[in-house]
């Protein structure tokens, strides 16, 4: 692979990345501001003359010990020229006069050489330990990742801006092994479920906590960051990482770190992206189309002996609309960023402004965010820094109605295509239009999306000041006070003229008020003596919350001209303001020692305080302790060259999961009305106990254990992290039943226990280097769980109409049906084979589990376990390969073995019995006749016993998606050496471009509606599938990313 | 070293400042509810306790934990002039019905919730800042209410656990049954409390609360109802003796939505439409009615029990009305003016004069005395007077009289009772006969309904289900 360059080649060189050049400026040349931009560049690039007088340079390269260093990539600094050094580390290069090179291998530091008037030139590469320097957060401090003893996945700058991302959560997708991520639905601007280790939690929240720049928030605000402002995010996954955040660590957490500034001249970060996203027609439910929904609807009505629908008899047989294609649109986006950094030294400072508009794929949806950070860091003296950091953000998102059939997608997939996207008279097409089509009313999907109104405005900010000064030397001291505050403000209205009518045009006005602040004080300590390194830091914080939510709501207005409250007749049941509150006060230790740099040990202790915990409960301690042995450093392994670094370590702790509702140990009273006296009487208010005060309540507490191996191989060239968890989650809130003589049906206890455990494993391995780098990565992580305990008696949780079930032995939300072991014949009816009800020949055969010679129901002695809604095993695969100036990357991602009790089924199986259009899964091989009985698995059109809970409504959700694929070009710093720009990047990229799955239609990858009986969240149940749930955007998109 | 002081300082003070009001600082009261921990300590706080103990005695009328009413069930539609008119519901009617029924953890559930709202009066206002003569009102009030709701629990399952105070714990809250004498013990004394305490009348916005002539009036009803009829007598004729109340002249009167109280009510559950609505009406109209929301058909009157009507009397009209369908069901608790469902003005009676003339006639026995009592409540409904020669025994003649004067009120499963455990099994299987469902044959422990199974089962069987059926466990 001995490349040779001559100066001919090189001016051919020249012209091809002009060209590209030209071309990609061509794509890029969509918007009229960048027009001028562009012309400068390739003004830039006619300019340049290229100046050659061959010379040729030969020489070795070796190691720190002397050895030969095959593969290093040589080039000749301002040029993509180059060559790599041969299999003795020799190498051999033509150069023009005055050539600096550039000797660049993995794993070694960059040397520059000045050829001067030498032909030969020997140099030897010092190794380069900063890849095992990196720095990681974790937590009231960092560490080098090589020196971690705990479980700490990082995800740098370079993943964020590499690619076109609009928010963090799509960032970490698929790269972050244990880390799994699922949008709650696809429309832009909504927050994902991220799920760390497993859902570890019943009643309580399962979410991990999120510390932006020290500042321990929430998801909201953590996702309004705008990905180009962030440095690195770090994930601290095991107890022995997360115990320093004690009654918030046990769901894991996500420390994000914003860029700050650096000495030097001011830098200009300019990046954009402008893309347009589409819907990928293969994640469309496939639905009857006309004619088969005719046949279908006429055959259940004849199975049953029902008349047939007179829409049905009456199908003009042209009419055919595909309602799915309708509701979806290309959408475009943008998203800008323009950053400056820059610092004299004493003040140091990083600004940016960023600005996304995005619509998305279903019409009627959009999210635009303006968001704005600086931070500045000042020295006074040389021992102490004052910083500040503050970052508002702005952002409206447009949304959609989340009901069964009134979300414009869900009604495009049940509405039954017989009726016309417009009448004749040009009103909009629905059931209503063409009486007695359907049972249940469904309105036109595009007259939703017209009509219906739903804006979220988020206004957030975060600020933060601190200050830390070192008293002598190794010993910090650190104080800071921040807050954040948030204001959301949701509106909706639907008026009249709304199908299905008459209907009652109703608004609803929310408005939730957060105001959190925050004080932490820390000081630390790092010493090294001989061959000890010490390190310890230890702090009080206090944190505290408080909100105020408005819920209001109003109807019968008069016109639909004004959607306001005050338009309308307000609603009194349903409009209140109320407050809440929190507060936490803590104190913290870590001490991390190692010797000689091969034996590390790490002991951590949070107490936290907290105001939602029961009086007698208020405190609680989580300690933990980690130990790592870093083999490679022993001198016996001195000898074994292939291994650059080993490392095993294992971590112990505890952490709690406080995530309840913040009164919830306390008894709380309402109002009730009383009247008395004469007449009609006359109201009296009375308090009465809703709930039960508990001042034994407490956290969730998880005991964690964690293996892992670190491991370095090939002079860092193949990596590996390994980590083997296992965690029991006990006190587990649950609502158990007390003796109704108590006067109250349940108290929440802290009672149940359950247990996760699986692998996690990272892997990366640069398979080439020089000017062609190929690098492979991947990450893996299985998950097991199981439910330990539950109430005192052990009883199961049931849940959605007894389809979702937790009990001891099972995971969470396992979902619940018969199961049919095919189609029912007349033989098999003669036979006597048990019968669901009144079955006859064509029905569901379902298995009669406890032989009692007839099929009882779902949520009987018949019901079977189907499946639950954990994956075993999520993935992520990524490659990239870059040759010169060019740069290519892909991302899989997947994810297997969970499943969901998917409601769109039991809704769409119902055996055309509503009139809603039915899945072609319900059509294909139905069972016709005993002499066309199908493919004996698919009932007769009619039988309404495909709608009670079976094994079918139980679906996989496994999937294996591309994630993202981007092809980068990145513009020669030769090209911009007579101007200002320092580096300037352009990238076409596409974004779920395919996915491979058996899941009906929109995605697999999301969280469902309903209204779950968690004590803290929003609410969705695991186990269940709700709505068709949205297509995720298939998205194109052009960048560019540009220094000055 | 001047820049490290500023430092150390400007640390300490945010540290103290913090740490000073440490021991507050965790100590969060719930903003927008009422704490437990914190209330009960004025008279308007106990006041405010008192009239919740109010609501939830009406929660126990109206089903205050599933919004539908298992008192009907258990005290009309278990005896044989009435029916739930949903199929599936009727077990309650076939003595069909085990412990594994939702009406009796609905029961439950709203009974004990009433006599924990009781309690915690009754534990509180002896600690709080009050009026003397108020503290001992309120004690008095809550002490009836919490009669009231025993006395129903033990006529219904025989002796139950006895909570007598409020539930500030879950340890050991598994409490065994009390047997019926017991708790019969525990009602009288608080109905004797109650009945000493307790004013005799209340003026303007007070009217409707506990009076000692209530007191007096369930004293005498519970006495008779656990077979001490000489005790009954006593107090039943101080009742009468008070001249507090009379029989209005018209029996519709008595339960028009806007005659809340009147001279003829003891004690009633209070309503008031839109804030305290009243949902009988639905409850007991068909679905069909035509009126405000939908029916229920929960207590539908059985056609034998109208045609056992005398034609000539008035309170045929003023029960009855006939649906679309040609259903018959009861318009007693119908407000006219009512639009939303569940929502009407009218009160429910509890104990009332009529009712009193009536017991103290059973008490009395056949005497002069006990027909005079019964002719008061015949005159009104424009029937003739009965006396020692009318055909029938005395106590069946009482018993009629009750039948057709208080259909509705939950009286006629208890009436049965009182009858005796022989003649009562004799009525309900003669009847089942009558109708053609003659494979329907109770004993002795069908007149005790069955406990939940779910108070047994969280018991872990301290608390043991009534001899007949399935034990649950």
């Amino acid at each position: 692979m001995n490349r040779m360059h001559n100066p001919n080649n090189m001016s051919k060189s020249i012209q091809f990345q002009n060209l590209a050049l030209q071309i990609l400026l061509r794509i890029w040349n969509v918007r009229a501001n960048c027009f001028a931009l562009c012309l400068s560049f390739l003004l830039l690039l006619s300019s340049l003359s290229v100046s050659a007088q061959e010379r040729t340079v030969t020489g070795s390269v070796k190691d720190d010990s002397g050895e030969n260093l095959p593969g290093v990539n040589i080039v000749l600094k301002g040029t993509t020229q180059g060559t790599i050094t041969g299999a003795n580390g020799d190498y051999k290069i033509s150069v023009p006069n005055d050539a600096i090179l550039i000797f660049s291998f993995l794993g070694y530091k960059q040397q520059e050489v000045a050829v001067g008037e030498r032909s030969v030139i020997e140099i030897s590469l010092e190794s380069d330990v900063s890849l095992l320097q990196e720095i990681v957060v974790v937590g009231y401090g960092t560490q080098k990742r090589a020196d971690l003893t705990g479980s700490v996945v990082s995800i740098g700058s370079e993943k964020l801006t590499e690619r076109p991302v609009v928010n963090l959560e799509q960032a970490m997708a698929g790269q972050l092994a244990g880390v799994e991520i699922s949008p709650r639905n696809a429309a832009p601007g909504q927050q994902s479920n991220i799920i760390i280790r497993g859902v570890g939690s019943i009643s309580a929240g399962f979410g991990p906590l999120f510390v932006v720049d020290g500042f321990p928030t929430d998801q909201n605000l953590a996702n309004a960051l705008n990905p180009a402002d962030i440095a690195s995010v770090d994930i601290l996954k095991d107890a022995s990482s997360t115990a320093i955040y004690g009654s918030r660590g046990a769901n894991g957490v996500i420390l994000i770190t914003t860029k700050s500034g650096k000495e030097g001249k001011p830098t200009f970060n300019f990046s954009s992206t402008v893309g347009v996203a589409n819907v990928n027609e293969n994640d469309f439910f496939d639905m009857l189309n006309a004619e088969e929904y005719v046949q279908y609807m006429t055959e259940a009505a004849q199975n049953n002996g029902a008349p047939v629908r007179a829409p049905i008899l009456n199908w003009d047989g042209v009419t055919d609309t595909n309602w799915q294609k309708e509701v979806f649109r290309s959408a475009p986006y943008q998203n800008y960023s323009l950053s400056a950094t820059g610092g004299s030294g004493k003040t140091n400072y990083s600004m940016s402004f960023g600005y996304i508009d995005q619509e998305g794929i279903l019409k009627g949806t959009s999210f635009t965010k303006y968001s704005v950070r600086a931070r500045v860091d000042f020295r006074p003296v040389d021992k102490l820094r004052i910083g500040v950091n503050i970052a508002p953000n702005y952002n409206v998102a447009n949304n959609m109605p989340d009901g069964d059939f009134t979300n414009p997608f869900a009604a495009a997939v049940f509405m039954p295509p017989i009726i016309p996207l417009r009448m004749p008279d040009g009103s909009y097409g629905d059931t209503q239009k063409v009486p007695g089509v359907a049972d249940i009313q469904i309105a036109n999907p595009l007259q939703i999306i017209d009509l219906y109104e739903d804006q979220t405005r988020s206004l957030l900010n975060l600020i933060n000041t601190d200050l830390e000064y070192e008293i002598v030397d190794g010993l910090r001291l650190r104080t800071s006070f921040g807050i954040t505050t948030s204001n959301i403000v949701n509106e909706t209205y639907s008026p009249s003229t709304l199908a299905p009518l008459p209907r009652n045009p109703t608004a609803t006005y929310r408005s939730d008020d957060y105001l959190n602040w925050l004080n932490e004080n820390t000081l630390s300590y790092s010493k090294a003596f001989d061959d000890h390194s010490l390190n310890v830091v230890a702090g009080i914080t206090t944190q505290k919350q408080e909100s105020t939510f408005v819920r209001m709501s109003a109807n019968s207005f008069p016109t639909n001209g004004v959607e306001t409250l005050n338009g309308g007749t307000v609603l009194p049941a349903s409009s209140n303001t109320s407050k809440s509150a929190w507060s936490l006060l803590s104190y913290l230790a870590r001490a991390n020692y190692d010797y000689k740099g091969k034996y590390f040990i790490t002991g951590t202790i949070r107490r936290d305080g907290s105001s939602r915990f029961g009086a007698n409960e208020r405190y609680g301690t989580f300690p933990s302790g980690a130990v790592a042995w870093k083999i490679s450093e022993e001198s016996f392994m001195k000898g074994v060259s292939f291994i650059s670094n080993a490392k095993i370590r294992a971590s112990y702790g505890k952490t709690g999961n406080n995530a309840i509702a913040d009164f919830a140990s306390i008894g709380l009273l309402t109002t009730v009305n009383q009247p008395f006296g004469l007449g009609t009487g006359s109201n009296n208010v009375g308090l009465t106990v809703t709930s039960p005060s508990n001042p034994n309540l407490t956290w969730e507490i998880a005991n964690q254990v964690d293996i892992g191996v670190d491991l370095s191989l090939i002079k860092n060239r193949f990596n590996l992290t390994f980590d083997y968890y296992d965690k029991t989650t006990e006190s587990l809130l649950l609502n158990v039943n007390v003796p109704s003589t108590t006067g109250y049906q349940g108290v929440f206890t802290n009672i149940g226990k359950m247990r996760t455990k699986g692998i996690e494993l990272t892997a990366n391995f640069q398979i080439l280097d020089g000017p062609f780098k190929w690098n492979v990565g991947g990450n893996l992580a299985t998950m097991d769980q199981e439910v330990l305990a539950l109430g005192p008696d052990g009883s199961p949780i049931i849940g959605f109409f007894g389809t979702l079930v937790t009990s001891v032995g099972g995971e969470l939300e396992e979902g619940r049906g018969l199961v049919s072991d095919g189609i029912l014949s007349q033989s098999d009816i003669d036979n006597g084979y048990p019968l669901f009800g009144a079955s006859k020949a064509g029905d569901y055969k379902f298995q009669d589990v406890n032989g009692d010679g007839f099929v009882d129901g779902f949520n009987q002695a018949d019901g079977q376990l189907l499946g639950s809604p954990n994956n075993k095993i999520i993935y992520g695969i990524t490659s990239s390969v870059s040759y010169k100036n060019f740069d290519f990357s892909f991302l899989i991602q997947g994810q297997d073995g969970g499943s969901l009790y998917d409601l769109y089924y039991q809704l769409g199986g119902i055996g055309g019995g509503t009139g809603i259009n039915t899945n072609s899964f319900y059509y294909d091989g139905r069972y016709i006749s005993e002499d066309n009985p199908g493919d004996g698995k698919t009932p007769r059109a009619g039988y309404f016993g495909s709608g009670t809970p079976n094994n079918y409504y139980q679906q996989s959700t496994a999937f294996t998606r591309i994630r993202n694929i981007t092809l980068g070009y990145t513009i020669p710093q030769k090209v911009f050496e007579k101007t200002s720009i320092k580096s300037l990047r352009a990238f076409i990229s596409a974004d779920n471009l395919a996915t491979y799955t058996t899941f009906l239609g929109g995605n697999p990858n999301t969280t469902r509606t309903g209204n779950g009986s968690r004590a803290q969240s929003d609410g969705r149940f695991l186990g269940l599938n709700s709505i068709p749930s949205l297509p995720l955007p298939r998205t194109y998109s052009l960048g560019l990313s540009i220094s000055f | 070293v001047k820049i490290m002081k500023k430092v150390i300082n400007i640390s300490l003070l945010s540290i103290f400042s913090v740490l000073i009001s440490c021991s507050d600082f965790l100590e969060i009261p719930p903003p927008s509810a009422v704490n437990a921990v914190s209330f009960y300590k004025t008279e308007s706080d106990i006041l405010q306790a008192l009239s919740a103990a109010y609501a939830g005695v009406r929660g126990v009328y109206t089903g205050r934990t599933s919004g539908l009413p298992p008192l009907l069930q258990l005290q009309e539609v278990r005896a044989e002039d009435f029916a739930n008119g949903n199929v599936n519901d009727d077990v309650v009617n076939l003595f069909q019905i085990d412990g594994g029924s939702e009406w009796y953890r609905w029961n439950w559930l709203d009974s004990y919730y009433a006599i924990n709202a009781a309690n915690i009066v009754i534990d509180r206002a002896p600690v709080a800042t009050m009026d003397e003569a108020m503290r001992k009102r309120v004690i008095a009030e809550a002490k009836f209410l919490r009669a009231l709701i025993y006395f129903h629990l033990n006529v219904d399952y025989g002796g139950v656990p006895l909570v007598l105070n409020e539930t500030t714990s879950f340890e050991n809250t598994s409490v065994p049954r009390s047997t019926v004498a017991e708790t019969y013990a525990q009602i009288i004394d608080d109905l004797t409390t109650a009945a000493a305490d307790l004013p005799q009348t209340y003026s303007g916005a007070d009217i409707g609360r506990v009076t000692s002539g209530a007191a007096k009036g369930l004293l005498g009803k519970v006495y008779l109802q656990s077979g001490n009829a000489a005790a009954a007598v006593p107090v039943l004729r101080e009742v009468i003796n008070s001249n507090v109340y009379e029989l209005l002249p018209v029996y519709q009167d008595v339960f028009k939505p806007n005659n809340h109280n009147n001279k003829e009510s003891l004690f009633e559950i209070q309503h008031k439409a839109n804030l305290a609505g009243s949902p009988y009406g639905n409850y007991m109209a068909t679905a069909n009615w035509g009126g405000a929301g939908q029916g229920y058909n929960y207590d539908l009157p059985a056609t034998t029990f109208i045609n056992l009507f005398d034609p000539d009397d008035k309170r045929l009209v003023d029960l009855f009305a006939t649906d679309a369908t040609g259903t018959t069901y009861t318009k007693k608790y119908l407000d006219p003016a009512m639009t939303v469902q569940n929502n009407g003005d009218t009160n429910f009676p509890v104990l009332r004069y009529a009712d009193i003339l009536l017991l103290l006639a059973e008490a009395l026995g056949e005497s002069t005395e006990a027909y005079g009592l019964i002719n008061q409540v015949r005159e009104r409904a424009g029937l003739p007077d009965i006396d020692g020669s009318t055909p029938g025994d005395f106590i069946d003649k009482v018993m009629n009289e009750r039948r057709f004067e208080f259909p509705f009120e939950l009286q006629r499963w208890h009436d049965i009772l009182r009858m005796g455990p022989a003649k009562a099994i004799a009525l309900m299987n003669s009847y089942f006969v009558s109708i053609g469902k003659p494979e329907i044959v109770i004993d002795e422990h069908d007149l005790l309904h069955a406990l939940p199974c779910d108070i047994i089962r969280v018991t872990n069987g301290v608390v043991q289900q009534n001899p007949g059926y399935p034990s649950c466990l």
